[in-house]
């Protein structure tokens, strides 16, 4: 049962210029005490999907409104369908200005009860997007000594967390700071709550950072590489204690990451992303054994050490492009070994490739058990029903995007 | 040759080829030293960035040099090009001994020896066009007739791989990879036989990584060059170098063959350091050696092995064999607690409040020690230590607290510092466990018994 699930997820950034379109119809989900790991070069949208989920795009970027970003933990669904009857709907029900979903539940109004259901961060008011984050979604950014302040103690930050989000104060807060600063590894946690970031070590100041995450006691954990710039040794402290504290709070984690090594560590399931796209999901054995999609097979084989003993690894040509119109093509074409001609005029859909359905290519290539021209028709009949949305999207967005501003 | 590095002289002499390797060298370290903060009057004692190294790069060949950041491999590939002053040891380049060249012989020498930087957005102008960059060197060193300059850039640009109308462009045009060549250009420009690498890719895109590496092959096995990489990415490492050698706190913990130590690694921070590595394979089982804890500070680095702090392979003094492991792991524990405190308190103020008892930020020492050891049956004697040291610590005298416990419960490897043994063809290692006397860190369990769980 997914705890987190994002579909069609399109974050744009509209500058003078041009539109960048910086996620272009992301789809994953996370189970709960799953980890799931996002992989791909800079520029290929893995922050930008994080930051998306938990409404952290500022101007000039903004999620579009058809993008679905669903949290299903149904003590949550519950409170917020009690505090908002209006905007409620039952899963069989149409009504359009709803942003909370109960599947099953019973009740109404301010007794409901909800089993199972979902709150749409997407259509959500601001003040539960508030809610979620730090709460429910907290985020672990890469640069540790940046997201914190520099000026006052690590205990300062974490009890200021602790009195806004939780109403704790005094020596209760202080209690609970050198808990979660004990739960995090750090040793003497009682000094080191006086200390400032400064006199903390990269991997300290990591540990600080997702003690500060896990103040609100969070059900999902997004991490934007946090051990990117930490050493080997540090960074299997941090996959270590992140392991822990997923087993221990039955976290779930996504985990964005450009190496491989890492999503192999700690990764039960993995999204590789290409210019603003999901092109492969699959669970990490397979992903590593099976990988399908020729970016991913590209990506793998260039990893200095696992190809073997070669004197020159094969190398992917060209560059990550940045997106700035609709995709009515393969993305990856122009660099893909295996491109053919209808890979210029037909933008592939995620098929699956086996295990049930678990491990999807956005490929041309598949589904194999196809001919070439079954193929061909199918991706681009899904495409023009997903265009056909985009357009209809745009034009609404127009008329919102004139209320916003 | 003075030995400067507190090594016998008969482990290394006997053993030469083991301990630095090659048969026909280009560069030989000997003892080099690289001391920051020594000249200050009031500076306190000196970071050690680089202390008593020593080895051999021979020509045509590839050397590594891996270790966590703060070890001293970036200012050791620094000191190689005199871009620090040395304090101590020697670097020769070709049988002359570049430490001591003055700065007309310096500037000559340096044709000869050139460096490419780890992050391609700063080490290059960003106001001059690409061409200039690239032939900067050349205008520098009076190199040939400024036609013939112009033309020499035009053929390295061709060469790493950028085009001929990129000569009037400006850096920030480029990708970081593309960056990086334009890096590599210019150090290439003299014809230098000797380039130091300070991790060329580490800032780049894996399949970006790639294509530098590929090229740095190329360009190697075109000119004859001999690198020394320096890099924390040990997979790269692992592709591109002959021989690899390991730092730790300024000190060179192992050196051999690539292969070879990455296969059979002897000294324990070799091996900690290579299980850490996330291999890109989610089969590899998951036996790995997590280290505790952070390097020491370089400036108060551990008595005895540098490594000892962290080391899940220290050597336990005998008279503590009856001691249980759980046991063991506690006594460890606490004596980091008060390694950590005298590291924090080093500053005046704080002492002065210890001193008057208003210091209350610290969980008070006897709390710790209570949680510790309460519930377990320590010997008397190691009890009457263990009290002894929470009195001494309780009344802030935290230096001597350290100095009685490494005493009592250093053993070896807090006492001396390990010399270098030679342990496989061309492959050496400082450790105490390679020593007759003791057990090789690879026939112990790779659980560290040292550490309590945390």
């Amino acid at each position: 049962m997914s705890l987190l699930s994002v579909e069609g997820l399109r974050t744009t950034f509209q500058t003078d210029q041009e539109v960048v379109r910086a996620v272009d119809g992301v789809s994953f989900s996370v189970d709960r005490g799953h980890t799931l790991g996002i992989v791909g070069e800079s520029g290929s949208g893995k922050s930008v999907t994080a930051r998306s989920i938990l409404g952290l795009i500022d101007e000039p970027g903004w999620v579009h409104p058809d993008s679905r970003i669903r949290y299903h933990d149904p003590a949550f669904v519950e409170s917020i369908a009690r505090r908002y009857p209006d905007r409620v709907r039952w899963a069989d029900e149409d009504r359009g200005e709803a942003f909370v979903t109960i599947e099953s539940g019973a009740g109404e109004g301010g007794s409901v009860t909800v089993e199972s259901g979902f709150v749409d961060l997407v259509g959500a008011p601001p003040a539960v997007v508030r809610d979620v984050r730090g709460s429910e979604i907290a985020m672990v950014f890469q640069d540790a000594l940046s997201s914190l302040n520099p000026v006052y103690t690590v205990g300062n930050q974490i009890r200021e967390l602790l009195r806004i989000h939780r109403g704790l104060e005094g020596r209760e807060a202080r209690e609970v700071a050198t808990e979660l600063l004990e739960s995090v590894g750090i040793p003497d946690p009682r000094r080191r709550l006086g200390e400032y970031p400064h006199q903390f070590s990269g991997g300290m100041q990591q540990r600080a950072v997702i003690a500060l995450a896990l103040a609100c006691d969070p059900n999902v954990l997004l991490c934007d590489e946090p051990t990117t710039a930490l050493d080997v040794t540090i960074q299997a402290q941090i996959l270590e204690l992140l392991e822990r504290l997923r087993r221990e709070r039955e976290l779930s984690i996504v985990f964005i990451t450009h190496d491989m090594g890492v999503i192999a560590r700690i990764a039960d399931s993995v999204a590789v992303m290409y210019a603003g796209e999901v092109v492969e999901r699959a669970s990490v054995e397979r992903l590593f054994d099976e990988a399908k999609h020729p970016y991913t097979r590209g990506l793998l084989r260039s990893i200095p050490g696992l190809s073997g003993d070669v004197d020159r690894l094969p190398t992917i040509e060209g560059s990550v492009p940045t997106p700035n119109e609709p995709a009515t093509y393969c993305r990856y074409a122009p660099r893909c070994p295996e491109a053919f001609e209808a890979c210029e005029r037909i933008h592939p859909q995620a098929v699956s490739v086996g295990d049930g359905g678990d491990h999807a290519a956005a490929c041309l290539l598949y589904p194999e058990s196809e001919t070439l021209e079954e193929r061909l028709e199918a991706h681009e009949r899904a495409g023009e029903t997903d265009e056909r949305m985009e357009n209809g999207a745009a034009t609404r967005d127009r008329t919102d995007g004139e209320g916003v501003r | 040759m003075t030995r400067t590095d507190g090594v016998p002289a008969d482990a290394v002499g006997t053993d030469r080829y083991a301990a630095r390797g090659h048969p026909d060298p280009l560069v030989v370290v000997d003892g080099l030293r690289t001391y920051y903060g020594s000249e200050k009057l009031f500076g306190g004692s000196p970071v050690k960035a680089v202390d008593g190294v020593s080895f051999e790069i021979g020509r045509g060949e590839t050397l590594g040099i891996v270790g966590e950041s703060g070890c001293g491999k970036t200012t050791l590939g620094r000191s190689l090009l005199r871009l620090e002053d040395v304090d101590g040891g020697r670097v020769e380049f070709e049988g002359t001994d570049v430490t001591t060249l003055g700065r007309r012989e310096l500037k000559r020498w340096r044709r000869n020896a050139q460096m490419v930087y780890q992050d391609p957005t700063t080490s290059i102008n960003e106001r001059l066009t690409v061409g200039r960059i690239v032939r900067e060197p050349l205008d520098v060193h009076d190199w040939k007739t400024p036609a013939e300059r112009r033309e020499r850039v035009s053929t390295l640009l061709d060469r790493v791989g950028l085009r001929p109308e990129h000569y009037h462009r400006y850096p920030h045009q480029f990708s970081g990879g593309q960056r990086q060549r334009i890096g590599i250009a210019r150090a290439l420009a003299l014809e230098p036989e000797f380039v130091v690498l300070d991790e060329p890719v580490s800032a780049l895109d894996v399949s970006v990584q790639a294509k530098i590496l590929n090229l740095l092959a190329d360009l190697q096995e075109e000119f004859g060059l001999t690198y020394m990489l320096i890099a924390h990415d040990l997979s790269v490492v692992r592709h591109i170098c002959d021989r690899v050698g390991v730092m730790y706190l300024g000190k060179l913990m192992e050196i051999g063959p690539t292969e070879q130590l990455f296969r059979s690694p002897s000294n324990p921070y070799t091996r900690s350091l290579l299980s850490a590595i996330p291999h890109p394979d989610p089969s590899v089982g998951t036996d790995r050696i997590t280290l505790r804890g952070t390097p020491p500070s370089p400036r108060d680095p551990p008595s005895g092995c540098v490594f000892s702090t962290r080391c899940p392979y220290k050597i336990r003094p005998e008279e503590h064999a009856a001691l249980t492991d759980d046991q063991w792991a506690r006594i460890e524990e606490f004596r980091n607690v008060i390694r950590e405190r005298d590291r924090a308190e080093e500053s005046l103020i704080d002492r002065l409040k210890g001193r008057l008892g208003l210091g209350r930020r610290f969980t008070p020492i006897d709390s710790i020690a209570a949680d510790l050891f309460d519930g377990t049956a320590l010997p008397e004697d190691v009890r009457d230590d263990l009290d002894r040291a929470t009195e001494l610590v309780a009344d802030g005298e935290l230096g001597t607290a350290r100095t009685a416990l490494a005493e009592r419960f250093g053993g070896v490897c807090e006492a001396d510092a390990p010399s270098q043994h030679r342990v496989g063809d061309g492959q050496a290692s400082r450790c105490h466990r390679h020593a007759a006397e003791y057990d090789e860190p690879a026939a112990l369990p790779d659980e560290p018994e040292s550490f309590l769980p945390e």
